[in-house]
């Protein structure tokens, strides 16, 4: 039995639907509107508010005159316009391997900057590395598993804009020392079978010396 | 020796003159969730049914600690406001497949809300919903036989085949039931469309259930159930308009692997070097039924009758012309065979001999069955890092009869898909006669493709898929098919779906052909009836059923 809903909720599947169709009926293209549904749902999954901020987000959108056109060479911190969260997230996506090489990149002035997030979570998973993505005060971690960490609680939040933005690549290391992963694989070791000399000899398939 | 055969070009498969000429075989849905679900408990758990039959029966389905229920609503229907389109409001008897078992509040909950359907709402605690009309005459007829003490007349049941036609049969996360992902990990649901298939078959046996019930109630004392033999040659009719046939554009990967598990199936079986008598005699019994049962497949469609003049003279032809002659000692006799049903049979009888094919062999067939589902998602991103040459050199590999396709011809054009506003269904209309083409569905690939292929050709350089998408995202929805086509290639339709030679109900049969249905049976170009289970074992015997029941 499924648990952790409520009866009320809204499907996943109806999300994506709406979402894409709205977006549609607001003048983007149905390949964008595909991507816009995906990521309305993504934000829901994250327990944010995604389909309060893209219906604030629609009914705004033609008065905020937004740059919909981007080169990642120019994004800089002087925009001069204010940055769609949907062309520059799509935009970056398809050059996901760029925000790689680039490893950082800084810009002012985003509209509805938890839009753009889940745009960030795929290019995470793209690339395989975990992203930080600073919005003003907010900082959020996107791991490539498909999860993120938050320095606030942005829950039914809608948020309009933000005056600066970085993305961050993060380098995927290690979150424990050596020393205690020599103490892990010590202990590790104590499912393994002490080899004879019998053993040696027998129980590999290529004999003890090879020089033929 | 071996033989290396190819599978089957999809450039031909694809074209929708020949998915509209599939039939049933045993990587159907209905026959593999019968063959996964003999092992399961089926149960009546509560009949609630007053003395005309409404009420609420519930059944379940269990093992070990899993429990699927299926609660039955039967309501009273005037005549006048019974009818099988999407735009009805009210029906026969409506269904909700329960996950675990419905408490009393659950039921309530429930009886507040299925009969109402589109307009009701389900919880994560449902997992897919239905309707159903009765076919009156031989409802009306079945119980007045069995309460005056007879059994009903054979001809009438061969001739209608059910008791009631489902009219729609939702799932995944529509009108609040339980998303698809939510109970994906199930092992016993990994099988594609089982929880639809399952309440099918449960309303199937409410259907029996019913009709011995009112008869009962109506005459006591002279009553008698409905014949084991006559329940098990009826099945569950389904009236089936456009809804099916976007569902087909818009799951590309997992039109794939249904049309890949077909084409992989037979690549197999006509690679076997040496075949047995008992295998041969298998196909031919089942060769020998299909051509029995066609004296049944009803229809006045003109369109249908022709494709099923065609399928008899085929299995003629077959018979006589190659089977009589069919040595065991040669090799290969499955290629062989193969080869001369393509040359000399038209799409019905070929489509028909590759489901025979199929028969004698489980140890094929049930491994493909369980790479039948797809996992969309791994095939949404499009990847911006490749080159405009290579998207084009996908279009000209994968979309070469596509490119031929003028569109600048009103007839290329003729028709748009749209979604109602009325019942949020799709729907297709002459674009030059009707209003609203401007709302048009993404449903028109290939001129699609032929717009993508033309402006890829007008690019004075090379530039990569992210740089070409940043100038034309109009195109985007397109240029994701192209990288799904390039690693699926049986993942598009390679026909027209706008142009005015379209037969929609083409698209149906395919779908619906994976689902197990027969005797396809349209009613005009976008809609058709068809039947569920006919032939299939009951409820009280489903552990003893064997796999062959179609050809009983």
């Amino acid at each position: 039995m499924i648990t952790g809903c409520t009866l009320e909720m809204r499907t996943s599947s109806e999300i994506i639907t709406v979402s894409k169709r709205a977006a549609k009926a607001s003048g983007f293209s149905w390949g964008v509107s595909e991507e816009i549904g995906k990521n309305i749902n993504l934000l829901e999954m994250f327990n944010l508010s995604g389909v309060e901020n893209f219906n604030q987000y629609l009914k705004e959108k033609d008065s905020l005159n937004l740059e919909s056109k981007f080169n990642i060479a120019n994004l800089s911190s002087s925009n001069s316009s204010v940055c769609c969260p949907i062309f520059l997230g799509i935009y970056l996506l398809d050059n996901s391997n760029k925000v790689l090489n680039l490893k950082k990149i800084k810009f002012s002035r985003l509209a509805y900057p938890l839009i753009f997030l889940p745009f960030m979570q795929r290019i995470s998973y793209n690339i395989g590395k975990n992203i930080r993505l600073n919005f003003d005060d907010v900082q959020i971690e996107l791991h490539l598993t498909n999860t993120l960490s938050i320095n606030q609680d942005l829950k039914r939040k809608i948020i309009k804009s933000a005056e600066a933005v970085t993305i961050e690549v993060l380098e995927n290391e290690d979150s424990f020392s050596n020393k205690v992963w020599e103490e892990l694989h010590e202990l590790s070791t104590n499912t393994f079978v002490e080899e004879n000399e019998r053993l040696k000899s027998n129980a590999a398939g290529a004999g003890l010396v090879d020089n033929d | 020796m071996s033989q290396n055969i190819s599978h089957r070009d999809p450039k031909e498969i694809m074209k929708l003159s020949k998915l509209g000429s599939f039939h049933q075989s045993k990587l159907s849905f209905l026959r593999s969730f019968i063959r996964e679900f003999n092992d399961w408990h089926f149960k009546r758990e509560i009949c609630d049914l007053d003395s005309n039959g409404y009420g609420t029966i519930v059944y379940s389905v269990s093992k070990h600690n899993r429990t699927y229920s299926l609660v039955c609503f039967a309501n009273e229907l005037d005549d006048s406001e019974r009818s099988d389109r999407v735009i009805a409001t009210k029906w026969d008897a409506a269904f909700v497949l329960h996950d675990g078992k419905p408490t009393k509040d659950d039921i309530e909950r429930l009886r507040n809300n299925v009969p109402k359907q589109e307009v009701g709402r389900c919880s994560y605690k449902e997992l897919t919903l239905s309707r159903a009309n009765r076919s009156v005459r031989l409802f009306n007829h079945v119980i007045d036989s069995l309460s005056q003490g007879k059994q009903p007349d054979l001809k009438l049941i061969k001739e209608v085949g059910y008791l009631y036609r489902t009219t729609a049969v939702y799932g995944s996360g529509k009108f609040g039931l339980a998303d698809r992902y939510r109970i994906k990990n199930r092992s016993e649901i990994n099988g594609p469309f089982r929880l639809e298939m399952m309440l099918v078959y449960l309303v199937r046996q409410f259907t029996f259930d019913q009709v011995n019930h009112v008869a009962k109630e109506k005459n006591p004392e002279s009553a008698v159930k409905l014949d084991k033999e006559i329940a098990r040659s009826l099945g569950i009719g389904n009236s089936t308009g456009l809804g099916m046939a976007p569902f087909i554009i818009n799951h590309p990967s997992l039109l794939h692997q249904w049309i890949f598990a077909k084409e992989e199936a037979l690549k197999q079986i006509r690679e076997i070097e040496s075949v047995n008598k008992e295998q041969l005699q298998l196909f031919i019994k089942c060769l020998n039924q299909s051509e029995i049962n066609l004296k049944d497949w009803n229809t006045e469609s003109e369109y249908q009758l022709q494709k099923i003049a065609k399928l008899k003279s085929d299995i003629t032809n077959l018979k006589d012309n190659y089977l009589a002659n069919i040595n065991l000692e040669d090799e290969f006799i499955w290629n062989k065979l193969y080869n001369w049903v393509e040359s000399n049979l038209s799409d019905e009888g070929i489509e028909l001999v590759v489901s025979l094919m199929m028969e004698p062999y489980d140890e094929i067939i049930n491994p493909l069955v369980r790479q039948m589902s797809s996992n969309e998602e791994s095939y949404f991103e499009i990847p911006g890092e490749r080159l405009t040459t290579d998207l084009k050199e996908i279009i000209e590999n994968s979309y070469s009869n596509i490119i031929e396709i003028d569109f600048s011809k009103d007839l290329e054009n003729e028709n748009f898909w749209f979604i109602s506003k009325n019942k949020e269904e799709p729907r297709i209309a002459n674009r030059f006669e009707e209003e609203g083409s401007d709302l048009e569905q993404p449903l028109a690939i290939a001129r699609d493709i032929k717009d993508l292929h033309v402006r890829l050709d007008n690019l004075e350089a090379q530039q990569t898929v992210a740089e070409f998408l940043s100038n034309n995202n109009d195109l985007r929805h397109i240029v994701r098919r192209c990288f799904i086509i390039e690693k699926l290639p049986y993942s598009e339709i390679q026909d027209n779906s706008i142009g005015s030679n379209l037969v929609p109900i083409d698209m149906l049969r395919l779908k619906l052909s994976y689902f197990g249905a027969q005797k396809f049976d349209p009613r005009s170009d976008k809609w058709l009836r068809i039947c569920m289970y006919q032939g299939a074992p009951l409820m009280e015997e489903i552990h003893n059923s064997h796999d062959n029941w179609m050809y009983s």
